[in-house]
Order: structure tokens, then sequence, then C-alpha cells
């Protein structure tokens, strides 16, 4: 067992921290509207001039193709130099791109994957309904085949970035009298801009629109555009879940540690609760930001061990569930500490440039976007402990 | 290259050992004759040290077997899993301190299993230095041969016999002894000072006991889960327990993940070894005493009889919090640490 880098490494890693350093935005990214399409498109664009474009991406298909311990030093980079969130490109490199390069035809390839890299096509995910949330395989936005086209009645929801996207992993029902609810499914890139989408931002807690709610309306979906084979959806969409194997999550906790110590920071120049100290003199907030310290450290171990065994070529198991279910909730304690340090001036949102109220209101999606926590530690009780199934 | 997957050596070494310890030291041996105590550890104690265990850490130039504080880290996550006596860890540490000290001979007779030593923990501020004064717990240390004693200063080894009269108490842990001693400047037969890291290597060893118990609870609960039937199904069914025993897999993944890194991190000599250590013993503790809880809830009523060895995990993860200072003393160590 190790922790050191080779020497090939820390050259790449050397690369890695220059241009980032000199090529990452200065401007901090903007929260709502169109100027995050604008401001996220620029920055894809850059990546991709340079070659930093879909770094775990093959090469075949125009990305970066590096190793997992060159993606592990990538995303500590990325995370030190504090380069922005993917955002509106985030369903595409992560999801989407690798979906149709791993079930695509070579058309859907040539076509979509250059435009994802070069920063001209975000993505959305049209996944949930309003009555099929955790239970994402009783989908019922249905599709039937007209000649050369699949047309498309229903409602997605939940939909993040839909206002900006240009194409959507769509599931749609094409059979509605298959066997089991996971078959009957298929995967249909669809194009946001087609007659008879209707996208409605949905106002969220935060004060940002997060998600959109999205309608279908006899909507005429090429044929060409189904991903995998009609009615086998479910499979094309289960096929690149933990495509990174845990590296780009590595990112968003190295941002977490420096969250940390930023709130550790904090402590030591907010007034505590006895109105007279700082506030890391008082014990229960020294013990929280301790126990925050700890918990990260051992989150960053999970990490770095699951990427081990993705090395090793291990087959995947829950262990990536374990590890985002530990993230998420960590994160909700980290801006919780945060919007506690601000006192009683976490009621005035303009009271701190760093947002500590907005994160932690922000932070209550964590643990219900991508998999409640609840329906996570069914797959963790079930699949790692092998307890029985209740559904 | 970054690697936090165990070696085959290293593997090798987890397995010997948690085979030796499922047919020598079964959990059962806490439970069989009504009464939990360390008899059958102690019977086994020159095996153990034959078997090379407590000087698996040790470089062969101080009588080791000179693997490094990685392999000894799963040594003890599986003594812990088998709640083995913590006087294990007063004799991987005691060795170290009588090597330190230049007294190879005692070294070599704490590793051969001749002299024993048994952990203590301080109960009022004292002093652990050529000398050792102050107010301290012995843990099993009934057939012990030397006390331990840790403070930030560094670490001593004292006599039995000069720990002058000894009282009797009764201990938070059934499977442990507990004496009461009273020091006033004791003689020391060995004592090397905080650089020499002793007091960390003791953090590290607990925090990978706790690991074992976090996995070993994890384990308990989910295979009764999946045999006791109420209301006509398995109550690993019901998500109510479900969900209490993914959250033990959570959290003994979490401070195994962290205990491999921290045991890299201190045989590397790494800067952040203090932080990592500190934060492995801190959440090693509190993972293993919400974890130990946890598994006597799932198992109803029985978990909290001592015809199961539920209980001996809550008591032993209270010891081991305590030792070389509980979670709060951690958590202001760890508060002083630089961000790692």
């Amino acid at each position: 067992m190790n922790l050191d880098f080779t020497a090939e490494q820390d050259v790449f890693r050397a690369e890695v921290r220059d241009w980032l350093h000199d090529n990452v935005p200065k401007e901090k990214r903007p929260i709502i509207g169109d100027e995050t399409l604008v401001y996220d498109k620029a920055w894809q664009k850059k990546q991709y001039d340079a070659g930093w474009a879909g770094i775990s991406w093959p090469v075949e298909y125009g990305g970066r193709g590096l190793s997992l311990i060159q993606q592990l030093i990538w995303f500590e980079e990325y995370a030190k130099a504090q380069a922005p969130y993917l955002g509106n490109f985030f369903v595409a490199l992560s999801h989407a791109g690798p979906t149709v390069i791993a079930r695509g035809t070579e058309r859907q390839k040539a076509y979509h994957l250059p435009r994802i890299l070069k920063g001209e096509s975000p993505w959305c995910q049209g996944f949930s309904e309003p009555n099929s949330g955790s239970d994402l395989a009783s989908l019922s936005t249905r599709a039937y085949v007209d000649g050369e086209h699949l047309v498309v009645n229903g409602s997605k929801i939940w939909t993040s970035f839909a206002q900006h996207a240009d194409y959507q992993e769509l599931l749609v029902r094409t059979d509605p009298d298959a066997g089991s609810k996971h078959s009957g499914i298929t995967w249909v890139i669809g194009d946001m801009h087609l007659p008879g989408v209707d996208v409605r931002p949905i106002s969220c807690m935060d004060g940002a629109s997060h998600f959109c709610q999205v309608f279908y309306d006899n909507v005429r979906i090429p044929l060409e555009n189904v991903v995998g084979d009609l009615n086998a959806g479910w499979s094309v969409a289960m096929t690149t879940l933990g495509f990174e194997r845990g590296t780009a999550a590595l990112a968003e906790q190295i941002a977490m540690a420096r969250e940390i110590e930023r709130l550790i920071e904090l402590s030591k120049t907010r007034l505590g609760p006895d109105g007279v100290r700082p506030a890391i003199k008082d014990d229960l907030i020294a013990a929280r930001l301790a126990t925050l310290r700890a918990e990260c450290a051992a989150l960053k171990a999970m990490s770095y061990a699951s990427i081990s065994r993705a090395q090793r070529d291990f087959v995947p198991g829950a262990e990536g569930t374990l590890i985002a279910t530990y993230n998420s909730e960590m994160l909700q304690r980290v801006y919780r500490m945060g919007a506690d340090l601000m006192g009683d001036e976490m009621l005035d949102l303009d009271a701190s440039e760093d947002r500590w109220t907005y994160e932690y209101y922000r932070s209550t999606l964590q643990t219900i976007a991508g998999g409640t926590s609840e329906i996570r530690r069914n797959i963790i009780g079930e699949r790692l402990l092998g307890l029985p199934r209740d559904r | 290259m970054v690697d936090l997957v165990a070696t085959d050596e290293q593997q090798q070494i987890a397995n010997s050992v948690a085979e030796y310890l499922r047919a020598e030291l079964p959990l059962d041996r806490l439970t069989k004759k009504g009464k939990a105590n360390s008899d059958t550890d102690h019977a086994k104690w020159k095996a153990m040290a034959e078997l090379g265990w407590f000087g698996l850490g040790l470089p062969e130039e101080q009588g080791g077997i000179g693997y490094s504080e990685v392999e000894e880290a799963f040594l003890y996550r599986e003594m812990g899993r088998l709640l083995v006596t913590p006087s294990a860890i007063a004799a991987s540490l005691g060795a170290r301190v009588a090597a330190g000290a230049g007294n190879g001979e005692l070294a070599a007779a704490i590793i051969s299993g001749e002299v024993r030593p048994a952990i203590t923990i301080a109960t009022s501020v004292g002093e652990v230095g050529p000398r050792v004064s102050g107010r301290y717990q012995l843990f099993d240390g009934a057939e012990a041969d030397l006390a331990l004693f840790l403070s930030a200063d560094g670490a001593a080894l004292v006599e039995r016999r000069a720990l002058n009269d000894l009282k009797v108490s009764r201990s938070g842990d059934d499977a442990l002894s507990l004496e009461l001693a009273d020091l006033n400047g004791a003689p020391t037969v060995a004592y090397v000072g905080a650089d020499a890291g002793i007091r960390r290597n003791g953090l590290l060893l607990a925090a990978a006991m706790l690991a074992g118990m976090c996995e070993a609870t994890r384990d308990m609960a989910s295979a009764y889960a999946k045999i006791r039937e109420q209301f006509g199904q398995p109550i690993g069914k019901f998500q109510a327990v479900k969900h209490k025993c993914a959250d033990m897999a959570i959290r003994a993944d979490a401070v195994n993940a962290l205990v491999a890194f921290a045991s890299i991190t201190v045989r590397d000599r790494r800067a952040d070894a203090d932080f990592q250590v500190a934060a492995a013993k801190l959440l090693g503790a509190q993972y293993a005493l919400l974890n130990a809880k946890e598994n006597i809830q799932v198992h109803g009523a029985i978990g909290f009889t001592t015809d199961l060895p539920a209980h001996l995990f809550l008591k032993r993860a209270h010891v081991l919090d305590h030792f070389g200072g509980a979670v709060r003393r951690q958590q202001m160590d760890l508060l002083a640490q630089p961000a790692a």
C-alpha cells in the first residue's frame, strides 16, 4: 500500500497545475441565469482547445484518455485551482457522452461527441417523472413508433439545466405491455428544440432555479436517435453509472476539505455564542469542526481506496454508494456549520460574500438528487450486506 | 504509486491472523463461562508472541519482524474483531519503548512473550518521564510484569511490583480486570521522549482495533437481521433495521479506509501523520461506539444479555476511546494540527 506518485506522475501534475493556474477563469461562475451558459461554454471550449476536454473519455472519441491515477491528479489539481463546476456540461460529460460512447451508433458518436467536448451542446437528463422518482423504472412518459419516428407524450421533472440544454438523455416507455417495468423502456436522444417540447423552470428553496419540468406534446423524435435497442433502455441507462470510478467525486471532496479549512478560519474571526470569545473557543463548535476534518480525511481515504480497487479492475460493488451517502450527508453538515458560524447573521443572505446560508439551503438537495439517502441505504443493505429485498 | 489495496503479502498476514484468532480466540470464549475474562488471551500469549505479532512492526535490528505500521494495522484490526486484550497494544508499544531506550534485552523479552506489559489510562494530571507520577487505571494487568504509561511527553515502562498499593476496582469492561495505581515518582525500566512517537503508534493501533470492531459489529448485526424473523419476515427486510445496518457499513468502511491511509502516513513519516492518526482515533472511537450500540439495538433484548458478546464491543470501545486520550481530546489535538 502506498500514497506516493511516480516521477512521471509528478511531471504530469506539474503540467496540469501550470495549465490550470494560467487558464482557470478569474471571475467566479455565475450562480443563475443565462450567464451560466455563456460561462460554461467558454470554459469547456478553453479546455477543449488545450486538449483537456473529456479527460476520462477514450482518445478515439476525442477525449484525453487519462489513466485513473492521472484523472485523480487532474481532479485534485482542478479542485486546488478552484476551477469551476461543470454546470451545464455536467450531464453531457459525465453521463450522456459516456453512454453514447458505450452504446451509441457511429453516426451518433460522430455527431454528438465533438459538440459536447467543444462546449457547443449542453445536455440534460430526462429520467425522473412526477410519479416516478426513486422508483424510476415505473416511468410512464409514453412513446410510440410512427414510421421513422418515436412520438413522445408525457412529462419529465427535476430536470437540471433543461432551460439551456440542446439535447436530453430521455427515457420513455415504448412497450407498456412488456413483462416487467424494467423492460419496455427506450433510451433516446431528445432534441430540446423540437416542436412540442415545453420547458418550465421550477423555483427552488435556495432562490436559484435548479431544475425544470419538461412537457412533451406529440414530440416527434427520429428513430435513429435511439441509443441501444428499442425497449432496451434500462440497460443503456445503467451502462455508465460509475463511469469515472470515483475520480470526479474526488474533486468535490477536495473542495469540501477546503471549505472545512475556511470554516476553521472563519471560526477564529466570528464571535461565538457567548458573544465575547471567537466561535472556535466554544467547545461544541470546536468539536464539530474537528469531526468534520476527520470525516473528510476518511472520505478521501475511501475514494483513494475505491480508485485503487478500480485500477486493479475489480468489479465495482456498492462501495460507490457508500461513498456517495457519506459524502452528501457530510456536505450538509459542512454548510450547516457555516450557517451556524454566521450566528444571528445567518438570517441575512447578504451578510457575507461567502453565502454560507445559501450553500446550506442548497445542500439539502444533496441527499435527494441522484438517489435519495434512503434508496442508497437500501442498496448498501441489499447489495453489500446481503439483506433481503423489500420491493 | 497510489494504492490503498492490500498487497498479496499484507492480505496473507491479515488472513493468517484472522484464521488463527477464529480458531484459538473465538468470541464465544467471552460468553461461555458466564463471566467474560481474558484468561484465554493470556493462555495463548506465548503462542501469539511466537507468531511474531508483538514485534511485527519493529525493524529487525530492534528484534522485530521488520514489517511496518501498515502490516501492524492489519494485525490489530483482526485482533479488534475478536476483542483480543489491549495488553497486545502494550506489548507492541512496550517493545518499542524498550528498544528505543537501548534495552534490547527487554525488547526481546516482550516480543518473545516472556515479559508481559499491560496498558494504563491516566485519571489525573501526572508525569511520564524517567520517573512516573499520577493516578492511573491498569487494565488487564493481573498477570502483567510491566505497566505501560503514555503521555504527550513520552512513554515509559514500570515494573508491576513497583506499583505500590494497587487497588482492585470493578472494570467497566467485564473482560478486563481493573486496578488503580497512585504513583509518586515510580522508577521506570525504560523511558523514551515524545519524539519517539510511541503515543502516535498507540493511537494508530487502538484505531485499528476500533476499525475491526466496527466491522465485527456490522457483520454481527446484519447476520442476525437475516435470520431473526418477526411479522413473518427477516427483520433485515424492514428498512428501519436495514438502514441501521447500512449506516454500520458506512462507518466501518470509513474508519477502515482512514486507518489504512493513516498507517501509510506513519510508515512513510509523512508530515500529515499526526493529523491522520488523530482523525482515525477519533472517528474510530465514535463509530465503534455507535456501531456497538446499534448492534445491541438490532439484536433486541438478547443483545442486552451476557449470552452474546454484543455488550463487550460497547464496553471495549470505551476503553480504547480513553486510551491515549478520548474523542474530545483527539478533537482538540486534531484541530491544533495544520491542514492536511
